[in-house]
């Protein structure tokens, strides 16, 4: 089989990537085409009465972004800010946030049949913004088989849960 | 429509609004006693681009409206009608219209059909307000319907020739048709000059003989489609190379061109291109004109084109004569001398309008049209660029100055250039105001008809320049103020006359720069503020004043929600909204309001305004570790209060005692939740500032320095946050927030 061919098979398949991110004990994916860059956390300018998970505003090459802590938001992991504190710059749609890890860990391709329904319970974020339950191959022979929360982050940070933009009406 | 012209809807709409706009400009120009052929024209060409644009579109009720309103307008400025008021009014009132369709089609709505009815029979009306009957309006044919004047004319003097050229879609000669049996039968005529061979079916013949045209079409009638074809006479020995001009309209415009095809409307034809049929017979010597009558017949029935001989159209010529007795004559004349001098010659009516087109034509080629959005991005980016020159200069700055004398000279190099080019991307963003006060002469018109007042309306300083953002937000309190001077200011003619005034009243709309903002005044001849009617109303309305006001706080009033002095409330004014709507406005364009006036003789208004909305003149301070940015016009004075000036009222906060004022005492690091280095306002800095409200005095650890700031919206990716109007990045890369004073106030926190 050439290359050709097998791309074809991976377009076909409907085979997506994602990145995947650690969060606490927890690992999640989301889809990598909402992903604009990952950079170090600085400079950030705080803001009056908001939440504490909303850390502040910073100067993404003169574009103005909010940041968010997913650690403080979802209460996981530790609140620390040094030189390995990422942040990945999320580009969804209009709007452009970042969103403070634990870590940034991998690119992986998944297949749709991979991605399982997500169970009620068992996961910090509501279900509501949940894809699924994915099934990560093992990298090494020794290693545990890993699963990953493969989470819709545009629902997820456009919800008003995260209040990062103005509510117009709440429907329904 | 197909996919492929939908993307040029919105280049087609904005242009029609702009062809709308010049319309009504001129249409108010006109002077209805001597109206300028020059105007109608314009108006007649704006007309027709609108018309060409929205047939080629498929909006095909705005080709109607306008072809109706082409009509009428046609008839004006062959001077056939004289322009009455009503057709003015009918015109606005069309161009109105033609506004709002382009609006719905824009937003994909329905126009209310009765309207365009209503407006189109109007115009229908009064083009057929004379002997003539209207009977183009009904039919989708161009309103050229001109007699096909002396276009039969044998070329009889010598030394000419016909140029002959055949362009047909196939190759004919492969074909029953022979090249040589062509050029024999045009050899039998005169001396025939084979100037380039056949190729593809294509070939052209000089013919040296004066015969009628007629005798021309006849033998290519065997041969190809009569459009397939073209006869130029050429006077003399007209070299051939000044014909190259021609050949590129060739294909499209074959058979408007015939013997009399003169460099004139050679350059119409060439403006144009795309709109076929629909040549304005003005710009086109009355020769051509016929010949598009003839060419059009003949694509008519092809299958005939060949009958078409001299009995056939002088009939026709009778016919079409007959309809429009006056004109004929006057085409006839203009065709005959045309005809009299070498008919290389422009006819002198067509003479000026060329001149014109091409002028249009230039202009249009050295402006584009581009997105809001990409000069913003582009000013972004020199923003961004500003602020890594800066950052650049920070970490050369502690390098030795002579041994790295390169690195300093290339920074300042850098820094005279980064900011050449900001302004120069600033001024893309800048429009002359002349796209607000543009629309006031027809305001004022209206407006005074309504009325029965009489008022003469001044601009000066259109060409003043300022921010795009701005012109739109200045047109609604500039419309508030104009309504507001000729409803109250200016007086009615009789009471003028009494006061000894002119019976006409003079409104006038200036701008101009002053240093680095703008000042736009509205200056009325009327009868002014009445100081005691002010006065009387603020009482009655319980609005607290000190004993006796100075002026300037009377006149402030006015602005004040609800304050009206007028006895009754017109459609016009009355209900005094309209002033507190300015005052708000020109605050949210971080303006101000000045107001001077003289009993009797007039008020004056002024709006200082801010050049652009994208940078603001700003004072940074530090509260803790964040700088905030405080809009600088605000500022009245900072200072370092002592003990003595400090008071706390129970449950209210401390306020503080500044020359015989108590300023409610606003600590920043409060508002904004931030831990600060001075809690004590006396080791910290007071800056007091104006609001609507009143004076606050804002308590903040330090000032930093006076800033220029590029303003960015926190909505863009975030939202709005209480008490902050937009953020800027500073040097050092960080942003800063700047500081909504207004809403500080409002927000109350103590």
């Amino acid at each position: 089989m050439n290359d050709a061919t097998e791309e074809q098979a991976l377009v076909t398949s409907g085979q997506q990537e994602f990145l995947t991110f650690t969060l606490g004990e927890e690992e999640y994916a989301i889809d990598i085409l909402k992903v604009q860059e990952i950079r170090g956390y600085d400079g950030v300018t705080r803001i009056a009465n908001t939440p504490e998970y909303i850390k502040g505003v910073i100067n993404m090459r003169g574009v103005i972004v909010p940041v968010v802590d997913m650690r403080i938001k979802f209460n996981v992991g530790e609140i620390v800010y040094d030189q390995f504190t990422v942040m990945i710059i999320l580009n969804l749609g209009e709007r452009i946030v970042g969103m403070v890890v634990d870590g940034v860990s991998d690119v992986i391709a998944l297949d749709p049949d991979q991605i399982r329904p997500a169970p009620e319970f068992g996961a910090t974020l509501d279900t509501e913004y949940l894809e699924g339950l994915a099934t990560l191959d093992k990298t090494t022979e020794d290693e545990d088989e890993r699963m990953a929360i493969v989470v819709d982050i545009e629902k997820l940070m456009t919800s008003s849960d995260m209040g990062l933009m103005d509510q117009v009406v709440q429907a329904g | 429509m197909s996919v492929d012209l939908s993307q040029f809807h919105q280049v087609f709409i904005d242009e029609a609004y702009e062809h709308l706009a010049t319309m009504e400009n001129l249409l108010l120009a006109i002077d209805l006693d001597n109206p300028s052929l020059d105007d109608l024209n314009a108006i007649f060409r704006a007309a027709h681009s609108i018309k060409g644009g929205a047939g080629t579109f498929g909006f095909t009720d705005i080709a109607d409206l306008t072809h109706a309103l082409e009509t009428l307008l046609d008839r004006l400025r062959k001077q056939e009608l004289h322009p009455t008021d009503d057709m003015i009014e009918a015109f606005l009132q069309a161009s109105d219209l033609l506004g709002t369709m382009l609006d719905d089609h824009q937003q994909g709505n329905e126009t209310d059909a009765d309207r365009i009815a209503t407006v189109k029979s109007e115009l229908v009306r009064l083009a057929s307000d004379d002997e003539q009957p209207a009977n183009q309006d009904s039919t989708p044919t161009p309103p050229e319907q001109q007699p096909p004047a002396g276009d039969e004319q044998p070329p009889t003097r010598g030394g000419g020739a016909w140029l002959i050229k055949l362009h047909p879609a196939t190759d004919i000669f492969a074909g029953a048709a022979s090249y040589d049996a062509v050029t024999e039968d045009l050899m039998a005529l005169g001396e025939v000059e084979k100037v380039t061979p056949p190729h593809d079916g294509q070939a052209t013949w000089l013919l040296h003989a004066a015969v009628k045209r007629e005798q021309l079409e006849e033998i290519f009638a065997w041969v190809c489609q009569p459009q397939e074809v073209t006869f130029e006479w050429q006077e003399g020995d007209q070299p051939l190379a000044e014909d190259n001009s021609a050949d590129d309209d060739e294909e499209a415009f074959g058979f408007f061109i015939d013997e009399s095809e003169l460099p004139a409307s050679l350059e119409s034809l060439e403006e144009e291109q795309g709109y076929g049929f629909f040549v304005e017979d003005d710009e086109l010597p009355a020769a051509t004109e016929s010949q598009t009558n003839e060419g059009e017949t003949a694509d008519e029935d092809p299958g005939y084109g060949f009958f078409v001989d001299e009995k056939d159209l002088p009939a026709k010529e009778a016919v079409t004569s007959g309809s429009k007795p006056s004109l004929s004559a006057q085409n006839t004349s203009s065709a005959e001398q045309t005809d009299k001098k070498a008919s290389g010659k422009p006819a002198p009516k067509a003479g000026s309008q060329p001149a014109k087109a091409p002028a249009s034509k230039a202009a249009a080629d050295t402006s584009i049209r581009v997105g809001v959005e990409k000069v913003d991005q582009l000013i972004n980016l020199v923003g961004e660029l500003v602020i890594t020159r800066s950052m650049l200069a920070q970490s050369a700055s502690v390098l030795d100055p002579i041994e790295y004398e390169n690195i300093h000279n290339g920074l300042a190099n850098l820094e005279r250039n980064s900011r050449d080019l900001q302004e120069a991307v600033m001024s893309i963003r800048m429009l002359p105001i002349n796209f607000v006060f543009g629309r006031f002469p027809r305001v004022v018109r209206d407006l005074t008809k309504k009325m029965h007042k009489k008022v003469k309306l001044k601009l000066v300083g259109e060409e003043t320049e300022l921010d795009k953002g701005l012109i739109e937000k200045l047109s609604d309190p500039l419309t508030h103020l104009v309504r507001n001077s000729i409803d109250h200011g200016i007086e009615s003619p009789e009471e003028r006359v009494a006061a000894g005034k002119p019976e006409e009243g003079t409104i006038t709309l200036s701008a101009s720069h002053q240093g680095g903002s703008i000042l736009v005044e509205i200056h009325d001849d009327g009868a002014g503020l009445n100081r005691e009617k002010l006065l009387a109303k603020a009482e009655e309305k319980g609005i607290p004043l000190s004993d006796n006001p100075p002026d300037k706080e009377v006149w402030q009033l006015i602005f004040a929600a609800g304050f009206s002095t007028a006895k009754e409330i017109t459609d016009v004014s009355g209900r005094g909204v309209g002033m507190d709507v300015v005052s708000r406005n020109i605050s949210e364009m971080k303006g101000q309001i000045e107001i001077d006036s003289v009993p009797g003789q007039g008020t004056r208004i002024g709006l200082r305004l801010p050049l652009t909305l994208a940078i603001l003149d700003g004072m940074s301070l530090r509260v803790g570790d964040e700088v905030f940015i405080l809009p600088l016009t605000r500022i009245l004075e900072s200072m370092q209060p002592d003990k003595s000036q400090l008071k706390t009222v129970s449950g209210k906060g401390k306020v503080v005692h500044i020359r015989g004022e108590y300023l409610p005492l606003v600590p920043l690091y409060k508002v904004f939740n931030l831990q600060p280095r001075f809690t004590n306002p006396e080791e910290g800095i007071l800056v007091v500032v104006e609001t609507v409200e009143g004076k606050l005095a804002l308590f903040v650890d330090e000032l930093i320095a006076q800033d220029q700031v590029v303003i960015k919206s926190l909505e863009t990716h975030y939202r709005k946050v209480e008490g902050v109007s937009g953020a800027t990045i500073m040097g050092d890369g960080r942003v800063a927030l700047i500081i909504d004073i207004e809403r500080l106030a409002r927000m109350n926190v103590v």
